[in-house]
């Protein structure tokens, strides 16, 4: 350490003050305040007096068939795309390894997505989910069927919303998960597969042996970010379905939005902050573990 | 400029409550290459530090020519390092790295680029000037990294471990031209090293530290032939010593060390009896004839070095019972590996026929000081 | 055995890529088209040259303020970013090398931080700044988003793997701390600090929520938050909503394809280091 000790402590003071008092500002504030509101019945631009309500809009999210739907629709998300998704960013992954030359420029195409807005891309593919035989979406499965598709209205649709609104957001998920893995996979070491090789392990059973265990920090990583993105689902339902229909495509984000700016209810939505910050911290400690767990094996 | 006389007195370190360096004192004369050595944690890394301004003492005194430097910190003191890693700014040039303390010391363009030319030239590094450093060989980062520490003309020259990240050749090689480079410039020089070797080959003198404590310090033929205790013995020397337990005879008027009765020095003819005696291969003699002074010694372990062979051998005494007993060079532990002319036969598992030279033992007390002869 | 097994990968590859590609070859091909012509005919690739039309791009500047939107997206993005490498990596720099009262106190909090999303935080900041009324200003747009919990830890374990001998070399080599700031550590960190700004930009370009809570008025309004309200403008005319598509990630394709070996490094190195 340097030997001028004040002049050097005060220098790191000095460094870390504004970004402490951002973070403090605009992160722990705003947290503490949404555990506060939570309690309360506060109500924007309302002017009665916020009275201190206790456990009571905690109690009533619980018994609200609304955000019920909500969290399942979360989970169903998490639970669908988290699996979906890594197989095919691992698929495409492999693949990439496996073509001689042009990686680069399939790298660049498949992560192009990743720089585009979530609004954008809403909109854009609600183009793509238009209605009737016309709608690019009717157009290509029918092509795939080989015209045994009937045309639907997607996102009108209760059976059909919500999976649309997964398709696109894997659609925009998979390019980044790709690219990690990819450079995962491409840190490997080569005599790892040379020894399998000589040990006769074939190629799939390199995969199962070799790239799969090599690979585990990385899939941890990217599929608990995924769940935890699962988690703040939002943009896409709401400017494509606004949780609709009925509340086929409702998210515990939307909900949260909704209630504090839509409907002004505050409190019940400092409250859905709380929960939602409490599941994430959940699956962040895990995804820690794990992956702590994988760096000392 | 000073002239570069460095003195440490009674200097102390400690990190919270660990105490890494204990009252040393010593002293380096101008132009002279002062080694410090030891195992790795004995505080000669901190010592250097202390040196340098990058580290405060606890306790003590440092003073350059006389004049305490504690209060300068190290840019002020024109002493110049050499780190074990190098250090070399990894986004300039070799010249730019070169010209960098001297840019900060405000030396004008012309003095600049002359003596970056003359230090390039003195290193062989003329060819590589505008080339970054990671372009080059690691005996080439080596010589960047003295270059820049010489560049500016220290009064003190401080090197940490310079070589240890080279290979076995290129160290040899090195370690001969900064011994000459040293003479060249004069400049004192405090060297700091794990490897008793460099520390024997390169030094004036070599101060040997153990946990901290400053245990011996003495040109290096001394610090060989008259070790201050068995530390020392073990620590400095190639080819392994071992520790024995004997006992003084005043009725033979001789050592009993095991079976065999050996003659030795007045000074350590004690009446305290029992003493240990350390053992190097070369107080010992292959016999020629058998004797009451000859004895058998198996021999466990056989390396070659090209034009000579050493055997390494148990010989048949009772062992003193202290960790020096613990190889510190190469060689089994409790083994002495005695040096032979590589034609010589010898397998392993040979008993082999030794006698003891008895003015080439050492011997100490049973806490590991030495029974000085003097 | 190898060949095939390569042709086999690209093709499937190319393929996969292709139907991959098909949102973003509607929104090109179908902001050349004729309004009344997009739905029918975006994917018919036999009709793709028949009398394309840049009028959807005027019509695009004609009906909104697309300039002024672009504008506020750069002001906004750009004044995280730059603030934010700046502020962030002082702290970070600070942290790692540094001895100071409350050091250990505030990377744990940073820690902590790095775990909100702000998402749990967006309905209570617009709560408290709603209550003192600030809204529709550039400053809220960016000054929430400056301290970067994420940025300060990234800056902070880069500065920690830099040997600290490279300073103390410097240090004996007469430099001040400003001058070993400046002339060792920044040279030194520029990759670094194209990462950041990278994943900066990233986080912030298209952000949505926020902008949606705090800004009324087209006058603030950035892009993500523009093109939502633009689609629900009558009359729906899809060509000129994907020419503002178009439009709006020209530049960011541009930045990305020049520097699309930074882009994919600064991705995969914040990934993997987790």
């Amino acid at each position: 350490m340097r030997s001028d000790g004040n002049q050097s402590a005060l220098a790191g003071l000095l460094l870390s003050m504004p970004a402490f008092v951002g973070l403090a500002a605009f992160v722990a504030m705003p947290f503490l305040a949404a555990v506060i509101l939570s309690c309360t019945d506060a109500q924007l631009n309302s002017p009665l007096a916020m009275r201190f309500v206790g456990t009571e809009q905690y109690r009533r999210l619980l018994s609200d068939p609304m955000i019920r739907r909500a969290l399942a629709n979360n989970l169903v998300f998490a639970a669908v795309v988290v699996p979906v998704q890594t197989v095919l960013a691992l698929l495409l992954a492999v693949l990439l390894e496996l073509v001689p030359s042009g990686k680069r420029l399939f790298r660049v195409l498949l992560f192009l997505p990743v720089v585009f807005p979530m609004s954008l891309i809403a909109v854009v593919w609600i183009l793509l989910y238009a209605p009737g035989e016309t709608g690019p979406m009717n157009r290509v499965l029918s092509w795939l069927t080989l015209g045994g598709w009937e045309p639907r209205d997607f996102l009108r649709d209760p059976q059909l919303a919500f999976p649309a609104i997964i398709l696109l957001s894997l659609w925009q998920g998979v390019g980044l998960q790709m690219v990690i893995l990819s450079a995962a996979l491409s840190r490997i070491p080569k005599e790892l597969y040379e020894a399998a090789a000589i040990d006769r392990a074939g190629a799939f059973a390199q995969f199962r042996h070799i790239t799969l265990p090599q690979l585990r920090n990385p899939l941890v990583f990217t599929m608990l970010l995924t769940t935890i993105l699962a988690f703040r689902l939002f943009e896409q339902v709401r400017i494509m379905t606004h949780g609709g229909p009925g509340d086929a495509t409702r998210t515990l984000l939307l909900q949260a939005v909704e209630s504090a700016f839509d409907l002004q209810q505050i409190g019940e939505a400092s409250a859905l902050s709380v929960v939602l910050f409490c599941i994430v911290l959940c699956i962040s400690v895990l995804q820690q573990v794990l992956l702590d767990e994988g760096r000392r094996s | 400029m000073g002239q570069g006389r460095v003195e440490l007195i009674a200097v102390s370190k400690a990190f919270g409550a660990r105490s890494v360096v204990k009252q040393v004192t010593l002293q380096a004369d101008p132009g002279e290459m002062l080694i410090l050595v030891g195992p790795s944690g004995c505080g000669k890394s901190t010592l250097l530090r202390m040196v340098a301004g990058l580290e405060q003492p606890t306790n003590g005194e440092i003073r350059f020519d006389g004049r305490s430097v504690l209060d300068l910190p190290p840019q002020d003191r024109n002493v110049a390092m050499v780190f074990q890693n190098y250090a070399l700014y990894p986004h300039m040039t070799v010249r730019e790295n070169f010209e960098f303390p001297l840019r900060m010391r405000r030396v004008d363009s012309r003095e600049r680029a002359e003596r970056v030319a003359s230090i390039a030239e003195m290193l062989a590094l003329t060819a590589v000037l505008e080339e970054k450093p990671r372009a080059l060989s690691g005996g080439q980062r080596q010589r960047v990294a003295m270059g820049r520490a010489l560049v500016r003309e220290p009064s003190v020259f401080l090197m940490d471990e310079p070589l240890s990240n080279l290979d076995a050749q290129l160290r040899v090689a090195l370690r001969a031209e900064i011994r000459q480079i040293q003479r060249r410039l004069g400049v004192t020089t405090l060297y700091v090293t794990h490897d008793q070797v460099e520390a024997m080959t390169l030094g004036d003198r070599v101060a040997v530290l153990r946990s901290g404590e400053l245990q011996q310090v003495g040109a290096p033929q001394d610090v060989y032939s008259k070790p201050a205790n068995a530390f020392v013995a073990s620590f400095i020397g190639s080819f392994g010593i071992a520790f024995y337990a004997a006992e003084w005879k005043p009725e033979i008027g001789a050592l009993q060390l095991g079976t065999v009765a050996a003659a030795v020095p007045d000074s350590v003819r004690s009446d305290r009896g029992s003493l240990v005696v350390g053992v190097r291969g070369d107080a010992l003699c292959i016999a020629t004839s058998t004797g009451p002074t000859t004895f058998l010694a198996p021999i466990e372990h056989i390396e070659l070095l090209g034009s000579e062979r050493v055997l390494y051998v148990r010989l048949p005494f009772p062992l003193w019972d202290a960790k020096e007993n613990v190889a510190m060079g190469s060689g089994v532990a409790g083994t002495v590996g005695i040096r032979t002319a590589s034609g010589t036969t010898a397998a392993i598992g040979q008993q082999l026929p030794l006698e003891v030279v008895p003015d080439r033992l050492l011997f100490f007390d049973h806490a590991g000081k030495a029974l000085t002869s003097g | 055995m190898t060949t095939s097994k390569t042709f086999g990968a690209v093709v499937m590859l190319g393929v996969m890529t292709l139907f991959y590609l098909i949102p973003v070859i509607v929104m090109c091909v179908g902001s050349l088209m004729p309004d009344s012509r997009v739905l029918t005919d975006s994917l018919t690739v036999s009709r793709w040259g028949e009398n394309l039309t840049l009028t959807n791009y005027r019509d695009v500047f004609e009906r909104v303020q697309f300039g002024r939107f672009f504008l506020n997206s750069v002001v906004v993005t750009g004044g995280i970013t730059i603030v934010g490498l700046f502020v962030n990596s002082l702290a970070g720099y600070a942290l790692a090398r540094f001895t100071f009262r409350g050091r250990r106190l505030f990377l744990f909090f940073v820690l902590v931080m790095v775990i909100v999303p702000f998402e749990a935080i967006a309905v209570p900041l617009f709560y408290l700044v709603s209550a003192v009324g600030w809204r529709d200003s550039y400053g809220v747009l960016i000054l929430p988003f400056v301290a970067n919990a994420f940025l300060i830890f990234f800056f902070y374990s880069f500065f920690l793997d830099i040997p600290r001998e490279l300073e103390e070399a410097a240090w004996m080599d007469g430099a001040s701390t400003s001058r070993i700031y400046w002339s060792v550590i920044l040279p030194l960190a520029k990759p670094v600090f194209a990462t950041g700004a990278i994943l900066s930009f990233l986080f912030n370009w298209g952000a949505y929520l926020w902008p949606l809570l705090v800004t009324t008025g087209p006058e603030f309004r950035p892009l993500p938050i523009a093109i939502a309200t633009f689609y629900t403008l009558p009359p729906l005319q899809w060509g000129d909503i994907l020419a503002f598509g178009v439009l709006m990630t020209l530049p960011v394709i541009v930045a990305f394809v020049l520097f699309q070996r930074w882009f994919v490094e600064s991705v995969t190195t914040s990934g993997l280091k987790g």
